[in-house]
């Protein structure tokens, strides 16, 4: 008794040649998941848009002057004498570490982003999923209000504040859902969820307490890439270079934990470690992020969405390719931010905001299954 | 050979496997059969690792599985569960590849091994067409063998299958159920597999143990499990058995108690 | 989560800028000395038949200039921001303009609420007090209308016209000290080291232009701009004030740590340490110490000034 169904009509890839052959396909179709050409043209991407982005702002420098402000700082080149040395202060001290902070926060958040995603199988999560940016928001309000100075000793005690403060909230959602409900990323969303509305509500009062001290939270929390030099990029790779790296060897294994629990542990993975340190690695990573500039929305949701989009779910092609779209988007965003209402600046959390929105109903519309996906 | 020794498995303060005892020799497909919550699915998931047990042990030719780390043990034991979720948007040949995840380091490049297990696998189950298709356009039949396939590349000896005709209807289960036993006759391990239907095992499985309440009360070839009064026993209902025309293995037809169709047998 | 709160700080921050941005509008008064009417800044007439008695006061400039009329026994209550001189600590407190304690300022009963937001001003008025509701002044010449008002209406008149005088005669006294040297110097002031600065059409910076200083925040239209740090850069201020005091956010920045900033070493100001801190409620506030306001921002000009060379 034969089966009828074997050959699905209309469905197949033809079978061409002997068994030899096949594995040479296989072979070519996995080894091009890596993809390594996407990622090169990505990285030269970032690296023009930065150069870009350098130029742009309040005062217009021209690319090439860019390009030997910082070939001298590289003992590359000479300057001509008439270059003016404002130009040189604001590109080396402001703009560039600026754009390269950009470019460092973009891709933190993203990829933590897009970690969140893989692992509570949601492509809706964000960064900010499990309490770190309110509980960052919430430690920054009680010291800006507090008698306590926002610089002591010469030292911005915002940042390091703001780092103790997300890393709190997590280990308060952690802590939480594991007395409920041990191995559940279920109960780990809605602790979050919880320590989110919990530390925003407490923001929202201690802000209304202090009216006048209103906008420097406002400002904090909206978010922002400039200022402090050399000092944000330093401060912040420590943090997201080792996580980020650690997230990626572990494409592949995202990859399987979209498979049932019981599935992926037969498939000899731990899933509550691997799934634990994979919290841990995009914690710190987003937690540096907004400790160095406070809580820009939606660059970790939209980022490794479209590039789900676009690309696919295998986490060998998100991961690499949302810290590049996250990378362009900030560095993109900060750039208008620092443009647009010139010698105004926006913080860049509005702008953010602002083209993140309507870009993802764009998105949205391009490609309707996600309804089905949510 | 699969043994199974004195295997107890406590949940909640409840027994849900008590002191189960199996020997399962190479080249053989076991049916587990009995009523839901007899403890099968349990069964399994002990076998294949996912749980520990309370009390006793696995053993494949000596080594003890559920000592083993768990990635030692997913070369020795493979699962097809019964509602697998499958993400949406991956291919079939990559969810087919993910079998050889206990055999790859972390960056994962497939070696020619993996690459042969994995084509094989696919020949095995006639999944090789679909390898460029998205899972989530593939119909019921054709994501069990796909499951099936990611199985077999696993390259295991021994290979479980919970309920895995449960959601198909007869082509497609007849098909599937083939291709188990047309892979055994090549292999040199174990299928265990958990059936729902009585006569479907019947006609599949080389031997079969029936469940009840956590423990196995009968152990043996097929027509000496399914009896009439066996099935009373566990099932708590009576059945009419007879005896397949070809095969000469038991077809169990349930007797309905409903008033005019009733019907007398001796 | 972070996103829709975000969504909603937005909106928040807007609100803010928008009640900051207002255009002023004179309140005139007219008849005699029996019974003045006053048109408030909605264009509503507001009548005293005689001089109020029980006052609260919603605005913490005009808390000083009740004192100064010395009116302190007329004040009934005061909003949490009134802090000067010191004896109003004993006034009972009845929440700010932006979140009122109705219950409380009702209890006072009041004859008349003087605030310089609208934000309360119908609530109270469906209660049958009387409010009179004037913008904030935007210009020196606007407190001295607002002080002669409240002249007028408290019956005053003599003691507002001192006050008044005194107050021109120390802008007078401030502004000479500058003849004779060339005081057109680049400015930044600092609200707050996120980089809020005063604009044009803001009562500081109407007092900076008038001391003849070049504000670098005077680019853009809002009264209070977040300005590009690199243009702070580019335009080389050579004073920087940084303000401090409770009104615009007291974040104990330091002249230290101002200096210390990437990039900022190049700012003339900082080389030549014209690094100034100022009591912001002394000229941000428009209220009766401008005076002292404007002096001392002249001793930051004078003392900048020596250090030119």
């Amino acid at each position: 008794m034969t089966p009828i169904l074997n050959n699905p009509k209309g469905k197949e890839d033809s079978i061409k040649g002997n068994e030899t052959d096949w594995v040479d396909h296989v072979k070519a179709m996995l080894h091009r998941r890596y993809p390594v050409a996407r990622i090169a043209l990505g990285i030269i991407a970032i690296i023009v848009v930065m150069a870009i982005s350098a130029g742009r702002g309040a005062i217009e420098i021209p690319i090439d002057v860019v390009a030997i402000i910082i070939m001298d700082k590289l003992r590359m080149a000479e300057p001509s004498a008439d270059l003016p040395s404002v130009w040189e202060t604001i590109v080396w001290n402001i703009r560039l570490p600026r754009v390269i902070t950009a470019g460092i926060v973009g891709s933190a958040l993203a990829l933590s982003g897009a970690t969140f995603q893989g692992i509570f199988r949601n492509p809706l999560a964000d960064p900010y999923l499990i309490g770190v940016a309110s509980g960052a928001g919430l430690a920054v309000t009680i010291i800006i209000i507090s008698p306590i100075p926002n610089y002591l000793w010469g030292i911005n005690l915002l940042p390091p504040v703001a780092f103790l403060g997300a890393l709190l909230a997590v280990a308060i959602a952690y802590l939480l859902s594991n007395n409920v409900d041990p191995r559940s990323t279920n109960s780990l969303v809605l602790a979050g969820v919880a320590v989110t509305f919990m530390a925003s509500s407490m923001t929202t009062f201690l802000m209304l307490q202090a009216s006048p001290d209103m906008r420097p939270i406002l400002n904090w929390l909206l978010g922002g890439v400039s200022q402090g030099g050399w000092d944000r990029p330093a401060w912040l790779l420590p943090y997201v270079l080792p996580c980020g790296i650690f997230i990626m060897l572990h494409s592949r294994t995202l990859n399987v934990l979209q498979l049932d629990r019981d599935h992926a542990m037969q498939l000899g993975i731990n899933v509550d470690r691997t799934k634990v340190s994979l919290i841990v690695c995009a914690s710190l990573a987003t937690a540096a992020a907004v400790s160095v500039s406070g809580m820009i929305p939606f660059v970790g949701l939209m980022a490794p969405h479209c590039v789900r989009l676009l690309w696919g779910g295998d986490h060998r092609n998100i991961l690499p390719m949302s810290t590049v779209v996250g990378a362009l988007l900030l560095i993109f965003s900060d750039m208008l931010a620092r443009t647009i209402l010139s010698p105004e600046e926006l913080p860049v959390g509005v702008i953010t905001a602002f083209f993140g929105a309507p870009f993802f109903v764009l998105l949205l519309r391009r490609n309707k299954t996600l309804g089905e996906q949510v | 050979m699969l043994e199974v020794k004195n295997l107890e498995f406590a949940f909640e303060d409840k027994l849900a496997l008590k002191g189960i005892n199996l020997t399962v020799p190479k080249g053989e497909i076991l049916g587990i059969v009995g009523p839901n919550g007899s403890g099968k699915s349990t069964l399994l998931r002990i076998i294949s690792g996912v749980l520990a047990p309370s009390k006793g042990s696995v053993q494949w030719d000596g080594v003890d599985l559920t000592q083993l780390p768990a990635k030692d043990r997913a070369r020795f034991v493979a699962m097809v569960s019964q509602q697998a979720t499958l993400p949406d948007g991956i291919k079939v040949l990559d969810l087919v590849a993910m079998g050889r995840t206990p055999y790859l380091g972390i960056l994962g490049k497939e070696s020619g091994g993996d690459l042969e297990a994995i084509v094989k696998a696919m020949r095995d189950t006639d999944t090789y067409v679909m390898r460029n298709i998205s899972v989530e356009k593939l119909s019921g039949g054709e994501r069990q063998r796909v499951l099936l396939a990611l199985a077999l590349a696993q390259g295991s000896s021994l290979l479980l299958l919970d309920e895995p005709t449960a959601s198909l209807d007869i082509a497609y289960e007849t098909a599937l159920l083939d291709t188990v036993l047309r892979l055994q006759q090549g292999m040199d391990g174990v299928v265990i597999m958990s059936i729902h239907n009585l006569t479907l095992a019947a006609q599949y499985c080389t031997c079969m143990a029936m469940m009840k309440n956590g423990s196995v009360i009968a152990y043996g070839h097929p027509s000496d499990v399914l009896t009439v009064e066996n099935i009373r026993r566990v099932y708590e209902t009576d059945v009419t058995l007879f005896d397949h025309p070809v095969s000469g293995l038991p077809v169990v037809v349930p007797i309905s108690n409903a008033e005019g169709r009733k019907m007398d047998y001796q | 989560m972070g996103n829709l709160s975000t969504v909603l700080l937005v909106l928040m921050l807007m609100v803010t800028a928008g009640c900051s941005a207002q255009r002023p509008t004179d309140a005139g008064t007219t008849g005699n000395n029996s019974k003045i009417s006053v048109l408030d800044s909605r264009g509503k007439e507001i009548i005293f038949d005689s001089p109020p008695n029980r006052i609260v006061s919603l605005s913490p400039a005009h808390t000083e200039i009740f004192y100064m009329l010395g009116l302190e026994n007329y004040l009934v209550g005061v909003d949490s921001f009134s802090d000067f001189p010191d004896q109003v600590s004993k006034k009972p407190q009845v929440g700010d303009a932006f979140t009122l304690n109705i219950e409380a300022v009702v209890g006072l009963e009041p004859d008349l609420i003087y605030t310089t937001f609208d934000g309360p001003v119908e609530v109270l008025e469906e209660l049958g007090l009387r409010v009179l509701y004037i913008f904030p002044a935007k210009d020196v010449k606007g407190v001295l209308q607002n002080i002669k008002l409240l002249g007028d209406i408290t019956d005053r008149e003599y003691e507002a016209k001192d006050v008044i005088e005194r107050i021109e005669s120390q802008i007078e006294v401030a502004k000479s000290r500058l003849s004779g040297i060339e005081a057109e110097f680049r400015v930044y002031y600092e609200l707050d080291p996120g980089l809020y600065t005063v604009g044009d059409d803001s009562f500081v910076g109407d007092i900076l232009s008038m001391l003849g200083l070049e504000n670098i925040g005077a680019g853009s239209d809002s009264p209070y701009p977040k300005i590009s740090e690199e243009v702070i850069i580019f335009n080389d201020p050579e004073i920087i004030i940084l303000a401090d005091g409770r009104e615009f956010v007291a974040t104990g920045t330091t002249v230290g740590e101002v200096s210390k900033r990437p990039g900022w070493q190049s700012i003339t100001a900082i080389k030549r340490k014209s690094i100034y801190i100022v009591d912001g409620s002394l000229i941000s506030r428009p209220g009766p110490r401008i005076g002292l306001g404007v002096e001392k921002i002249v001793d930051f000009i004078l003392d900048a000034h020596s250090k030119q060379s």
